[in-house]
């Protein structure tokens, strides 16, 4: 059985792509209204792992809870009705083209839920100035949003129908250093305000320091380090000094 | 020994290839029958498949038409049975070139675009964040699809087949000196409900083929712009060699008495 107090509790999470095993043992726990930030080099398996827990790939092993039960053992309807309370960020935001703004934001509330469209369309509205964005690009497109307002409109859209646990994919990637402020900021804000618990993965550290309440490190298919944001510079794990300063010399580069 | 093992890799990755359309192709048509049924989709895609593919399936149609009336005439006049031409201009239509020429064109134009869509959508993640909107991506974006191009497929033949008529009623009357009463009482003298039927009938699987080759081949791109170009590739050859294989054995079947 698991804790009751987790909200999300991975145990022994493993997943293969042929020979290449991307994760070997991964297990962490986020708990209620908790931030908890995964840190890592490109190719570790982060976004692995969280497609795992969002059953966009299936794992090999491991049992994912949530709210204590094994997302992996549900009855089909039960993990459906359990998916419509997580929310997921894209790295690229992952926008869909051919529908308007609004209608992208209104997306989960439109397929998921029995809301009426003009309602709907207030509740995007407002979650698109929730991000900071006015009501005038409501009716535009994709194509026509750059990089900063396209992840914003994405964080409304992940945000729109309460999920209870958000996923943030590199939420600041290839963004200016004050747009990601500016996301990291919302992504808080966002998370306070809905008392979701948040998972982020990002090597970025600037934006570790600013949304972390706790960070672990994957490395080689492995958690290998856990623990309070705080901790994180004055841990002597090799692994993580390294990671956290950039160094060219240290254990993750000598292979 | 390298060149036996790369012969049966391939051998071996052609059977899996096997494997995972037919797994996609019950499970696409497992969905057809499960709501929810996204009509907006739908009707976009009648719309884009139907629509937007008369003016090219038209203008394929009425050349075919033209060079028929023109070609058959070359030879039939030889032993003075002219008065053939329209039969054959019809019955080639009807049972052959609308269905086979119509679904080659039509393969090029959606099968590629819909490869082309699905695979774009793949690499940037919109189909996983369909997942997390929770929304049967199969229902939202591969059964339209394949409805709408089951549908409309037979509807563009028949487009076809009356302009391809047209087409070889034009070069008859205009350039070789038929009579237009006589001619058009020759098309349908010994045209059959039968044969119209069997051309609608492929027309309605290549549809099928198509639209389920496009959204294979882009629903399972991998690798950013160089897999959706491959994707796009893989559809169009694919699709266009199934409906010519499709076409000998539902002839054979069809016209087997």
């Amino acid at each position: 059985m698991s804790q009751k107090n987790h909200k999300l509790d991975i145990r022994h999470l493993a997943k293969s792509f042929g020979q290449n095993h991307v994760l070997r043992d991964v297990s962490f726990s986020i708990d209620k209204a908790e931030s908890l930030v995964i840190i890592g080099g490109s190719g570790t398996g982060k976004s692995v792992a969280i497609k795992c827990i969002l059953n966009l790939l299936s794992p090999d092993k491991g049992q994912l809870f949530f709210n204590g039960e094994d997302l992996l053992k549900m009855s089909k309807s039960a993990h459906e009705d359990a998916m419509k309370k997580f929310g997921m960020l894209f790295q690229g935001a992952a926008l869909f083209d051919s529908l308007s703004i609004w209608e992208n934001v209104a997306f989960g509330l439109l397929n998921g839920t029995n809301i009426k469209k003009a309602a709907a369309r207030d509740i995007a509205i407002a979650r698109l100035q929730d991000v900071g964005l006015s009501e005038d690009i409501a009716f535009s497109y994709p194509a026509e949003l750059s990089g900063g307002m396209k992840k914003r409109v994405g964080l409304a859209r992940a945000i729109a129908t309460d999920p209870e646990v958000i996923f943030f994919d590199e939420p600041t990637t290839g963004l200016d250093p004050i747009m990601c402020s500016v996301i990291d900021t919302l992504i808080i804000k966002c998370v306070r305000k809905l008392g979701a618990t948040a998972l982020t993965i990002t090597h970025d550290m600037a934006s570790v320091r600013r949304i972390a309440d706790k960070v672990a490190m994957l490395h080689d298919g492995k958690i290998i380090w856990h623990g309070a944001v705080k901790e994180m510079d004055t841990t002597d794990n090799p692994y993580v000094k390294q990671f956290i300063h950039g160094d060219l010399k240290g254990p993750i580069t000598n292979k | 020994m390298n060149f036996f093992a790369t012969i049966g890799k391939r051998f071996l990755q052609f059977l899996a290839t096997i494997g995972n359309i037919s797994l996609f192709t019950i499970k696409s048509l497992m969905h057809c029958l499960k709501p929810p049924f996204y009509w907006r989709q739908f009707l976009r895609q009648l719309q884009e498949i139907g629509y937007f593919s008369l003016p090219v399936v038209g203008l394929t149609a009425i050349f075919t038409g033209m060079v028929l009336a023109l070609q058959s005439y070359t030879g039939f006049s030889r032993f003075s049975a002219e008065s053939a031409i329209a039969t054959v201009v019809v019955l080639s239509m009807t049972r052959e070139l609308g269905p086979v020429l119509a679904g080659l064109m039509v393969s090029g134009r959606i099968g590629a675009s819909m490869a082309a869509e699905l695979g774009t959508m793949r690499v940037t993640e919109q189909i996983d964040a369909l997942s997390t909107l929770s929304t049967n991506t199969y229902n939202y974006l591969i059964v339209p699809r394949i409805v709408a191009a089951v549908i409309t497929l037979p509807l563009l033949v028949l487009c076809a087949d009356a302009i391809g008529v047209f087409g070889g009623y034009l070069v008859a009357v205009h350039k070789l000196g038929f009579n237009p009463a006589i001619y058009l009482d020759q098309t349908f003298k010994y045209l059959k409900a039968s044969d119209v039927n069997s051309g609608l009938i492929k027309a309605a699987s290549f549809g099928f083929v198509i639209a389920l080759m496009g959204c294979y081949h882009g629903y399972h791109s991998k690798g950013g712009a160089q897999g959706v170009g491959q994707a796009t590739t893989h559809a169009v050859v694919s699709s266009s060699i199934m409906i010519l294989l499709l076409n000998y054995l539902l002839t054979s079947m069809l016209f087997s008495k």
